[in-house]
């Protein structure tokens, strides 16, 4: 930046500077001291700075716990509140041994209070193909239950794949889960509680409500002298009362329909599954929890920044814009020409 | 009574003139540079807990409130024109000096500057700041703020010669 250029006329500027009058003085004079405290050290910038990176570190362990949280503690949860769907994903699912040492599948048991929409996905490694998927059906029959679908994929070369849906009573389920798993190596398995029982309370209310306005509406047809045009508006809400009542009824119907029959789709693979890991000692197991929650974190923040990346890009955007166009706005204030 | 070095009362006392010529050159009114320069200093006061020597020294501290004062009040005064059919920021301002002892062709001169020419003026000559921190102030870049003086500096010579010449 170049010296200022000394010229008569700033000298004459710097002779000619105002002087705050006396009366301006004194006022200012008189405004009191503010209370001492100590001037601060450190630079706002770092201060903001430390501000941005808690803000971010708390929303990656904010972002990490409720990955964790929905990973883990969904049964809990479910158990708990007794509302929301809940899933329960084991990528190397927890199994207990039968008597022949095979691993089988443990599920949570399916309320006996509460209706539920219980949903199981299993996938299972069998040798033979063919054999198992009709003794999957058999078992789905044997238990009350029955096939929604069967697909058989068995190439002559590689490995084939089977799915089948099938519905089967939901106090029979875990039996059905437990017999499942046994047809070969678990490979992974999900289970899906959702609670229906708020649902059908509501629908029985809405229930005993219409059918009360119906039977109002049915007495005063039956009991009060009418004009034919009051009369054809009540008949006219009883037929739409009934109809309500009915769609409700059948809405009803299917919800303790879905709340009696559980859901399993079972995948049943010849491909290998991966060589099991020889059990890890406690440094070992400790190691890979400890990996595995960082894992979680790091997904949980991913996840944070990717969700609120653009978001903060926007606002970040829009605030140096407003910042730009306050400035262009004072500059165009300022620089309006002299009256 | 002398205020203790680094209090608010110090400050104000060492600033006062610099903050209210700023103002008078930035408004080109004395009366309203006078009613800046109060509402300048009681903003200070009521944020003085937040001025750190260390960024800014207390002078272009309160310049940067100044400024801020002044163009609050400019905003709502082209709001309050908007609303109203009187153009009042139009009326010509009280014909108070600018300066005490400037030349009547120097006043005008000055005078018929915009308030963005003024200001640089008075933030480069009358206060003396250095450039970059006159250029922090403004919210503009050094070399901005060089071309914005030289060019406020030769109208003001160009005004000047005409003046003399009629």
């Amino acid at each position: 930046m170049p010296s200022l250029p000394e010229s008569p006329l700033v000298e004459q500027i710097r002779a000619a500077k105002p002087r705050a009058p006396e009366e301006l003085r004194a006022r200012i004079r008189a405004l009191p001291e503010p209370a001492p405290e100590p001037p601060r050290r450190r630079p706002v910038w770092r201060s903001r700075a430390v501000l941005v990176l808690a803000a971010a570190a708390a929303l990656v362990v904010v972002a990490g716990l409720a990955t964790s949280l929905r990973k883990d503690g969904g049964a809990d949860e479910q158990a708990a509140t007794g509302g929301a769907r809940t899933a329960i994903e084991r990528a190397q699912p927890q199994a207990e041994q039968d008597s022949a040492g095979q691993e089988l599948a443990e599920a949570p048991p399916p309320s006996g209070n509460r209706a539920q929409d219980y949903r199981a996905e299993l996938t299972v490694r069998v040798d033979n193909l063919s054999g198992r998927t009709s003794e999957a059906m058999r078992i789905t029959r044997s238990l009350g239950g029955y096939i929604v679908s069967a697909d058989l994929d068995s190439p002559e070369v590689g490995d084939g794949t089977s799915r089948i849906v099938v519905r089967v009573p939901v106090n029979r389920v875990q039996d059905a889960i437990v017999r499942f798993s046994a047809l070969g190596e678990l490979l992974a398995q999900q289970i899906t509680i959702a609670d229906l029982q708020r649902d059908l309370d509501r629908r029985a209310e809405r229930i005993a409500a219409l059918r009360g306005t119906i039977a109002t509406l049915e007495n005063r047809l039956r009991s009060e002298l009418l004009s034919p045009e009051l009369a054809a508006e009540l008949e006219r809400r009883l037929e739409n009362a009934r109809r309500e009542l009915r769609a409700e009824q059948r809405r009803r119907e299917e919800v303790e329909r879905t709340a009696r029959l559980s859901r399993v789709v079972l995948t049943l693979t010849t491909s290998e599954a991966e060589e099991a890991a020889e059990p890890d000692g406690e440094i070992e197991s400790a190691v890979r929890d400890a990996f595995g929650a960082l894992d979680d974190l790091v997904a949980g923040a991913l996840y944070g920044l990717i969700v609120a990346g653009p978001f903060v890009v926007l606002v970040v955007a829009a605030v140096a814009l407003e910042r730009r166009r306050r400035r262009r706005a004072d500059e165009r204030l300022l620089e309006r020409p002299a009256p | 009574m002398t205020a203790q070095p680094g209090t608010f009362q110090a400050a104000a006392e060492a600033h006062l003139d610099d903050v209210y010529a700023y103002l008078v050159y930035l408004t080109g009114s004395r009366s309203l540079a006078e009613d800046l320069t109060s509402a300048t200093f009681e903003k200070a006061l009521a944020i003085w807990r937040r001025f750190d020597p260390q960024r800014a020294s207390a002078r272009t501290w309160l310049c940067q409130i100044a400024r801020t004062t002044a163009l609050d009040h400019f905003r709502a005064e082209e709001r309050r024109r908007r609303r109203e059919e009187a153009y009042a920021a139009d009326q010509p301002l009280a014909e108070e000096p600018l300066g005490e002892g400037l030349s009547p062709e120097l006043e005008a001169a000055l005078r018929s500057l915009s308030a963005a020419e003024r200001e640089v003026i008075a933030l480069r000559v009358l206060l003396e700041l250095d450039g970059p921190t006159a250029a922090r102030l403004l919210g503009i870049s050094p070399t901005a703020l060089s071309t914005r003086l030289s060019r406020a500096l030769h109208r003001l010579e160009e005004l000047m010669k005409d003046a003399v010449a009629a």
